[in-house]
């Protein structure tokens, strides 16, 4: 009986390693594309006029995240400090490091969204409609007038 | 969850320790099972923390292994060898498909369709956190079933807190079944143990946080530099805080992970030591990452016949694990490129220059063997193989690099004092520092320094917010 209960065992821990395979090919996948090439189409439905693309530096000064962890990243920021506008989109496949990220760049927009509340409505309202996402693993996200058509971009390149 | 963030040090480790000591009985036996049970659950939530998809995986793994164990061992009490083989071979395999398939697949399916010019189509999954860690402790523990070393484990539980040890689960170091049989079942944690493991953990926290991440922010920034425009001392300069940079990342971590260990009644193996003062690369891959080296040792090596077959197979041997050693760490080029990098050299010193090296002083061996790890850092660190050519171009100036410039005099400028200073904690040099004789003196000193480091370590945890381990990608 006990043998029995071993082989049943082995037996289902194969069924449920299928199992979890096939569900997890049906959940969300890695993009094969790389951010700067996701980015390209996003870059042209989005308006990023005054803004200037970041390296490594700009990367880990604005959200702390370090140059090795992503798999890629393209980053626009400007450098006027009252310009909000910006678009980050960062590959990462590891997901724990995905999840750690995507929190950085959520704490800076909070951040944001709370020091131009007081004084700044058209900044504030930017912000306030920012689209900030982490799927597929990209962390996408835009502050702009047309953060929303950016996204719309960005989903159907993945 | 990282061991250096504030969830796990301010919520996680208190609630942890304090259900793992919660007295629930005077039979030595049922304690024991009790805090096997807190450890796995505790562990799962961990795990769980940062990849909760993917501990079904690890629960399928550990349910199908612990199945096998006790089946090899049932087939051999019934004189059924061959079935035991057979049962073996099918676990291998299993876990072998395992890991292949959620960290090799995108690579050889990518590799495939570059060199046959096919379409197969990438599965693309993330790479579930630990799974090179958890699958290596999982076929120790079958191997070593099916060898007779030790005894298949009867009961879940502790099989499964083995497998998913918080400590060690993420980042290691690899501990081997036969290494911690006798601790799943009886185990103690006296105060100087407890005491102990506070030490290792600061410590590690210490070599992460302070030292780490410093050291990190300098390569960061370096890498941010064109390496056409870059000199070779401002090269070099990058490669040695790389250098620093994953000896204390991974030290550290290994030091929290043994000091983790001991506060909850384990002994963990040493994972380094002081691997930079390495006279030789045989020497440096005893130092370094020595639970790794020792499993492919045990369990590739010598299943392969290790030396005792000739000359030309000892050659083979020794390529086939340094290119899997190289693969362990991630399914890209430059890893294997790293791997074999060492089974070559390493074949090199056995085979040409070991009398040659007899005759070398000591310290001109540790600087020579100092260098050539660096040159295999850059082929580690690289995101592709051209890149670390191009890297290693600039730092031999090849191309029309300067020797040094002024960014290699502001670097050196700048952070030449945390250099040195984490260039004699990495060489040991504070280890070799005398210790008070009096036993009182030797408590408050090392309370004073520990506390000082903690204190130091929490302060720069709330200004810095991000601090990835660069050994959880393995």
């Amino acid at each position: 009986m006990k043998q029995l209960i071993i082989k049943l065992g082995e037996v289902v821990s194969i069924v449920c390693l299928i199992a979890f395979i096939m569900f997890v090919n049906a959940q969300d996948k890695v993009s094969e594309r790389s951010a700067p090439e996701v980015g390209e189409s996003v870059i042209s439905v989005m308006n990023l006029e005054g803004t200037v693309q970041q390296n490594e530096k700009g990367l880990r000064k604005q959200f702390g995240i370090e140059a090795e962890a992503p798999d890629s990243f393209i980053y626009y920021k400007s450098e006027d400090v009252m310009d909000v506008r910006e678009l980050l989109i960062v590959k990462v496949t590891d997901s724990s490091l995905g999840q750690q990220m995507f929190s950085k760049v959520e704490k800076v927009l909070t951040d944001k969204k709370n020091l131009f509340e007081a004084y700044a409505p058209q900044q504030s309202a930017l912000l306030e409609n920012a689209v900030l996402v982490y799927e597929n693993s990209f962390i996408f996200f835009a502050v702009g007038e047309d953060a929303r058509a950016a996204y719309s971009a960005f989903s159907d390149s993945l | 969850m990282v061991f250096s963030s504030s969830v796990f040090l301010f919520l996680f480790l208190p609630l942890t320790l304090a259900l793992y000591f919660l007295p629930l009985s005077r039979n030595k036996q049922k304690e024991i099972s009790k805090k096997n049970f807190v450890l796995l659950a505790v562990s799962l939530i961990f795990y769980a923390w940062g990849e909760p998809t993917y501990i079904i995986l690890m629960l399928i793994s550990i349910y199908f292994n612990f199945n096998i164990g006790v089946d090899i061992e049932h087939q051999f009490e019934k004189g059924r060898k061959r079935t035991a083989k057979l049962i073996f071979l099918c676990a291998v395999l299993f876990n072998l498909f395992v890991l292949g398939y959620f960290k090799y697949a995108g690579f050889i399916t990518e590799n495939l369709n570059s060199i046959f010019g096919l379409s197969l189509e990438n599965n693309n999954l993330p790479l579930p956190v630990g799974i090179s860690f958890y699958t290596f402790q999982i076929l120790s523990y079958v191997v070593d079933v099916y060898c007779g070393k030790v005894k298949a484990q009867k009961k879940l539980i502790p099989f499964a807190a083995y497998i998913t040890m918080f400590p060690q689960l993420i980042a290691g170091p690899i501990v081997q079944y036969s290494d911690i049989e006798r601790q799943l079942t009886d185990r103690a944690v006296t105060k100087e143990k407890f005491a102990d493991g506070i030490i290792f953990f600061v410590r590690g926290l210490g070599k992460k946080v302070l030292f780490a991440n410093t050291i990190g922010a300098v390569y960061t920034e370096i890498l941010g530099f064109e390496i056409q425009e870059m000199s070779m001392a401002t090269a070099w300069i990058g490669i040695f805080c790389y250098t620093l940079q994953i000896y204390f990342d991974f030290s550290g971590y290994s030091d929290m992970a043994v000091g983790l260990g001991k506060m909850l009644g384990f002994e963990f193996v040493r994972n380094f030591n002081f691997p930079y003062t390495a006279i030789s690369i045989t020497d440096f891959w005893r130092r370094w990452h020595i639970s790794l080296s020792s499993w492919f040792r045990d369990y590739v090596y010598i299943p392969l016949g290790g030396n005792r077959k000739g000359t030309a197979r000892t050659i083979l041997n020794i390529l086939i694990v340094w290119s899997l050693t190289g693969l362990w760490h991630g399914a890209e080029w430059t890893f294997i490129a790293w791997g074999g990098f060492y089974g070559i050299l390493l074949l090199a010193e056995k085979y040409l220059l070991k009398d040659i090296l007899k005759h070398i002083p000591l310290t001109v061996r540790r600087i020579l063997t100092l260098i050539v790890v660096m040159i295999g850092w850059v082929f580690f660190s690289s995101t592709d193989i051209s890149s670390a050519f191009s890297y290693l171009g600039a730092m031999f100036g090849i191309g029309s690099n300067p020797i040094f410039d002024s960014t290699s005099g502001y670097l050196l400028s700048s952070n030449g004092f945390a250099i040195v200073l984490m260039s004699l904690s990495a060489f040991g040099f504070f280890e070799a520092m005398p210790r008070p004789k009096n036993k009182y003196a030797l408590v408050i000193s090392n309370s004073v320094i520990y506390v000082v480091i903690f204190v130091l370590c929490i302060a720069y945890l709330i200004s810095e917010t991000y601090n990835p381990f660069l050994y959880f990608r393995f």
